[in-house]
């Protein structure tokens, strides 16, 4: 079967390293710093105070508006530290988190009292008679959001505009970043609460058809997912080709319907969530247990023992690493990188908590990595071939160095999708990913400023 | 119990950059280099054919354009790490095996200077030129110096020589006389002279300072009478000319030589197959139909692509990745823009030979092709709606 | 070549030439634009530097704009006062004063004070770093040096030092306000030239996280507050803030104690030479304290306790020594309160 999208790359797999590891749950740590802001809009408000005593699972922080989530408790404990707010609302100084991003972010840091007590979980609603509003205000109440990385608030995707059609649901179980793990192994282990979760979620949306889409390197997730589907729900398989997972190309290779060119995926009738996120939901709606545990592989050739573990928000790196029995007395580390080689974000520091959205902690070694110079561009052309969203790499970039950011704009690069192909593949080593970032970054700006005026 | 300890990573010497953390193998200098290898073949068919003269060619402008860009990056104040790319080396070469064996070391110069100073750092350096550095040398170099560029040595190999190397043996057996070789009309005066040299001196035939025509100026030759009766068309001699055994630039006589190195250059994914499939296919077809329209007057389409430039041009020179567009659908339009230049030139124009020009041509057109081949983003065919399918 | 051909080209040129010069001219002429000459001559009076300080596109629209009135010449904030007052000349328009700015980075934290927590690959733009883990210096808050301000500064007034963050030359900048919005981190301030005194920080963080991040940024002690003894510094959360419409005492460079107040570049500050201490001369009654000549009273204090205790552990009942230093004590001090206060040191003492 050829592939389903234009360009595309064959980065080294790398998933044997942890693929054949069952999910082992981590053991309770003594603390767990916990962000505000684990999702994206707005970073939801404190509720608690320094001192109080919480349960796990209790609400330690509100939703702040529409697109927003609660944050809850990982274990029963004590609050030890806030990042206070001034009494006009400000964010005052007390940062002590770093956060993946790099930047000091808000966070609670909760010091745990070993007994690990659950607070009351919330009633088990009988979903196949609720109504989608009682289903999406539970995902809301118990902080779900999308499990895959994006971290976007699922009751606000489960809730889209009335005017738009949507008639699929897509589960998107390709997992095609290297070396990650962690859907495949919660495929082969949790297959009947990831198909139970999908229909939950059509319930609310309303739709009748659900698509499971897996890239055919996970054979033995493909067998047992359409074996536990039966005919409640259709599993494909495509070829394996970086990055079938991202949303529009899913899309297509799913229903053969494309998303137009700067819209989202319900325009195209369709809804796509990550298998994570379906189990989340599940234990939410039949169980009641909010959202503060996920499943993550932790790997790496450095790294003694890869696996992947089931982790509550709020655990650090050095602790996470400690699970993995740590690193190789002779491998030195080059970089540590919170998501997959393709799309994650580099460290620089082992107290970075876990967030929702974290799917791998990637360790590179000293020889897999280098300090690159970047060369200027040769119009090879290697960009264009594999971009999976046919924009032109090699313009937008010379146009971005320059800083006209307007004819980049006329290139389409707010269409990029961030995948890394056009990086990875160029021979002059540019930075380009960062360089469209700067450019979003700019344009957006110059959008809100003259809408303002 | 665990007596292994946990080693936790040291933090300070942590590398940190955007997405992606892992790149494709393929370096700048990795493609120059290979780019170098595949030009080994025809180099090699050059001073195999042309001796001696033809080796210093193309080592003096290898020499000149590398001395050239350190000196330009010094002067320009940028990086000399620039220099290990490679692509001096690539330009120098390309510049040699477009001039003839024995050009002299002043002209190799001057072209270098075209090529380096002028068509590339001129304009920003790797990457910025929009006209290929070796050509716009060499075509500086045709209108400055047109004597000089267009004077042919002997091909070693040729047939030509062969059958000097046979006269000489037949007046040392006696089988002829120098009067009647000089009377047969089948050697020029030069070539006449140097046989004489050779069998009176009794030294070895000096090939060097005889010069000859290449095949494309031969047929330029050719004239056509009151009656349409067609004279001076040579013999289409096929194998010699894929072999390469005729007169011309050092590295553009064999097609053989060629095809090796283009060959390694499309397996290894150097550069777009599209370029020299569908240059060389224009020209076919445009001297396809006009040798169908004069047969007599016109040469057959086979022989147009054998000689001249036009392999060397379509498998090294248009290729260049600078100077060509960036995507398949441009290179399609480029290549079949530079076969109908050349084919034109070739066939009315007052130079015998096209290749050069129509690749510059096209050159100041690439980011015209650019723009109209850029690709449809993914989505923007389809209106909004799913619902059926 | 024979001189008829020669003639006949050197004619046919020269007719061409003239003809099209003659063609050029009428269309000049006739198809010309009606413009006000005042902007032609306004324009020569600007710098033409095009750098949009005055907050137009450039040179030639600020000249149309100021003859079509509505803005002043002191707009302009490279131009010199008597070029300025030449343009108010001759469009009769008003000169106001415009105090000159220059541009001030507010970060002194170098890759020595704020050193790099890791090796940071990527492009080489200010804006583009921060996209990557916010960047990697120490300090959340300070220059990262990778040189945005300076490429954008029209007239190459800034300049990334050896170590690694930007400075401006005030000499040469002209206070355009170009580079204020390339700093990610907004540590470019305009501030009046005639300032001589600048607090390099920008950082709010509270003493504690401030130290880790840099040895050199602003700790929240307030010393400078209490020198300067007037609202021209203030303190705006953690981190001192200078109020430049009044101007700071210069001594406050020296109370900094982590020396983040600087004076501006190429300004020298010399601190007041201290007043000489008051001190006395080492006498007898100091001698038995075990100390040297001092008007210091804590010192002396001090020096008794510990002398009075020696004694006491050596021989618990000699109370002759123990009153034998009460009464260099009691001399001591009163030395002390004579000449405690700023006179000059006693030239002769009788008593023991």
């Amino acid at each position: 079967m050829p592939k389903m999208f234009p360009g595309g790359v064959h980065p080294k797999d790398g998933k044997a390293l942890s693929a054949g590891s069952e999910i082992k749950t981590a053991p309770l740590m003594d603390k767990y710093i916990v962000p505000l802001a684990m999702h994206i809009g707005a970073p939801a408000k404190l509720i608690v105070r320094e001192g109080d005593k919480v349960l796990k699972g209790q609400v330690l922080a509100e939703a702040n508006g529409f697109v927003s989530a609660p944050i809850h408790s990982p274990t029963s404990g004590t609050v030890i530290s806030i990042s206070k707010t001034s009494t006009t609302g400000e964010m005052l100084s007390v940062n002590n988190c770093i956060g993946p991003t790099g930047t000091l972010i808000p966070a609670i840091t909760i010091e745990s009292d070993g007994e690990d007590k659950a607070c009351e979980p919330l009633p088990t609603i009988d979903w196949q008679n609720a109504d989608a509003k009682t289903i999406i205000d539970r995902i809301r109440e118990t902080g779900i959001v999308g499990m895959g990385g994006a971290a976007f608030p699922t009751s606000v995707k489960l809730s889209p505009p009335p005017e738009k059609n949507i008639d699929t649901l897509i589960l998107n179980g390709a997992e095609c970043e290297p070396y990650l793990t962690a859907d495949h192994r919660l495929m082969l282990e949790e297959a009947e609460k990831i198909v139970q979760g999908a229909m939950i979620t059509a319930k609310a949306l309303g739709v009748e058809k659900i698509i499971i889409g897996i890239e055919n390197n996970k054979p033995d997730a493909v067998k047992i997912m359409t074996e536990v589907a039966g005919d409640r729900a259709v599993v494909k398989s495509f070829p394996v080709m970086y990055p079938q997972g991202a949303e529009k190309q899913l899309i297509y290779a799913c229903t053969k319907r494309r998303v137009p060119k700067g819209n989202l995926p319900m325009e195209a009738g369709c809804v796509v969530q990550n298998v994570g996120t379906m189990v989340a939901i599940y234990e939410a709606v039949v169980n009641g247990i909010p959202l503060f545990e996920r499943i993550t592989t932790i790997t790496g050739s450095p790294v003694v023992e890869p696996g992947n573990w089931k982790l509550r928000v709020g655990t650090t790196l050095d602790k996470v690493l400690t699970l993995a029995k740590g690193v190789k007395k002779d491998v030195p580390v080059g970089k540590i990188i919170l998501g997959g080689p393709m799309m994650g974000m580099a460290q620089y520091s082992l107290t970075v908590p876990i967030m929702k959205n974290a799917s791998g902690v990637l360790l590179l070694a000293q020889n897999e990595v280098k300090q690159y110079e970047s060369l200027p561009c040769i119009r090879c052309g290697r960009c264009v071939d594999v971009c999976p969203m046919g924009l032109m790499p090699a313009t937008m970039s010379v146009q971005i160095e320059k800083e006209q950011f307007d004819l980049a704009e006329n290139t389409n690069v707010m269409d990029c999708i961030e995948c890394g192909c056009c990086s990875y593949a160029c021979p002059s080593r540019r930075p380009l990913v960062q360089l469209y970032r700067h450019a979003k970054s700019e344009i957006n700006a110059q959008r809100r400023k003259n809408s303002q005026k | 119990m665990d007596n292994q300890e946990i080693i936790l990573p040291d933090t300070s010497n942590l590398i940190v950059s955007s997405s992606p953390h892992v790149l494709n193998k393929e370096h700048v200098n990795g493609i120059m280099r290979d780019v170098i290898i595949a030009m080994i073949p025809a180099c090699a068919a050059g001073i195999i054919f042309f001796g001696i003269s033809a080796f210093n060619v193309l080592l003096l402008c290898t020499l000149f354009c590398v001395g050239l860009e350190g000196l330009m990056l010094k002067i320009l104040g940028k990086s000399m790490n620039a220099l290990k790319d490679g692509s001096a080396i690539v330009t120098g070469l390309l510049l040699g095996m477009n001039l003839a064996a024995g050009t002299p070391w002043w002209i190799c110069l001057i072209g270098s200077i075209l090529a380096i100073v002028l068509a590339k750092h001129l304009y920003g350096g790797l990457g910025y030129n929009p006209f290929n550095p070796a050509l716009v040398g060499r075509v500086g170099l045709l209108i400055a110096f047109p004597a000089a560029l267009t004077t042919w040595p002997v091909n070693r190999l040729s047939p030509k020589v062969a059958a000097m190397k046979e006269a000489i043996s037949d007046l040392m057996n006696n089988d002829t006389s120098l009067v009647m070789l000089q009377n047969s009309g089948e050697f020029t005066k030069a070539q006449y002279a140097a046989i004489k040299e050779a069998f009176l001196n009794k030294t070895e035939l000096l090939v060097d300072t005889i010069s000859s025509a290449t095949p494309l100026d031969a047929i330029s030759q050719a004239t056509m009478n009151a009656e349409g009766v067609v004279t001076g068309m040579p013999e289409m001699e096929y194998m010699d000319y894929f072999m390469g055994y005729i007169g011309g630039c050092i590295g553009e006589t064999s097609a053989l030589a060629i095809l090796i190195g283009g060959a390694y250059l499309i397996f290894r994914r150097l550069i777009r197959w599209q370029v020299p499939f569908f240059y060389i296919l224009t020209v076919l077809i445009v001297t396809g139909i006009m040798h169908m329209i004069h047969p007599d007057m016109s040469a057959t389409p086979l022989f147009h692509i054998l000689t001249g430039g036009l392999m060397l041009g379509a498998f090294f020179m248009a290729t260049d990745m600078v100077t060509s567009p960036v995507s398949a659908k441009g290179a399609v339009i480029y290549a079949i823009g530079c076969g109908l230049i050349t084919a034109v030139i070739r066939l009315w124009g007052s130079y015998p030979e096209g290749v050069s020009f129509s690749i510059l041509f096209m050159n100041a057109f690439v980011p015209l092709i650019d723009r109209i081949s850029a690709k449809k983003v993914f989505g923007s065919k389809e209106a909004a709606q799913g619902g059926a399918a | 070549m024979n001189l008829e051909t020669l003639m006949t080209a050197v004619l046919f040129m020269a007719g061409t030439g003239l003809t099209l010069g003659l063609i050029i001219a009428l269309a000049n002429k006739f198809f010309a634009i009606e413009e006000d000459p005042r902007v032609e001559q306004t324009e020569d009076l600007l710098p033409g530097a095009n750098c949009g300080g005055c907050g137009y596109a450039g040179c030639t629209a600020f000249a149309k704009a100021l003859v079509a009135g509505g803005v002043e010449p002191s707009k302009c904030p490279v131009n010199s006062e008597e070029a300025n007052s030449a343009i108010s000349q001759l469009l009769g328009l008003e000169l106001s004063f415009s105090e000159p700015h220059v541009a001030i980075i507010k970060c002194c934290g170098d890759n020595v004070e704020s050193p790099e927590k890791a090796l940071y690959n990527g492009v080489n733009d200010c804006k583009s770093a921060v996209l990557v883990a916010g960047a990697t210096k120490s300090c959340q808050h300070g220059c990262l040096g990778l040189a945005s301000c300076s490429r954008a500064c029209p007239f190459n007034a800034i300049e990334i030092n050896d170590k690694g963050i930007a400075i401006v030359h005030p000499d040469i900048c002209v206070g355009c306000g170009k580079c204020v919005e390339t700093c990610p981190r907004h540590l470019i301030d305009l501030v009046p030239k005639s300032a001589n005194v600048h607090i390099l920080c920008n950082s709010p963080e509270k003493a504690p996280l401030q130290r880790k991040a840099c040895t050199k940024g602003c700790i929240g002690c307030r010393k400078c507050i209490k020198e300067a003894g007037d609202d021209s510094v203030h303190m705006q959360g953690f981190l001192a803030v200078l109020d430049y419409t009044k101007k700071a005492p210069m001594s406050i460079i020296d109370v900094c104690p982590v020396k983040c107040i600087q004076p501006t570049l190429g300004v020298e500050y010399v601190p007041e030479p201290k007043k000489a201490a008051p001190s006395v001369k080492t006498l007898p009654c100091h001698t038995k304290l075990g100390i040297e000549g001092t008007v210091d009273k804590a010192v002396i204090k001090k020096a008794f306790a510990q002398k009075v205790a020696a004694a006491k552990a050596e021989s618990p009942d000699d109370k002759e020594a123990v009153a034998d230093l009460t009464k260099a004590f009691k001399a001591a001090n009163a030395l002390a309160d004579k000449f405690g206060a700023e006179k000059p040191a006693p030239a002769e003492v009788t008593n023991a």
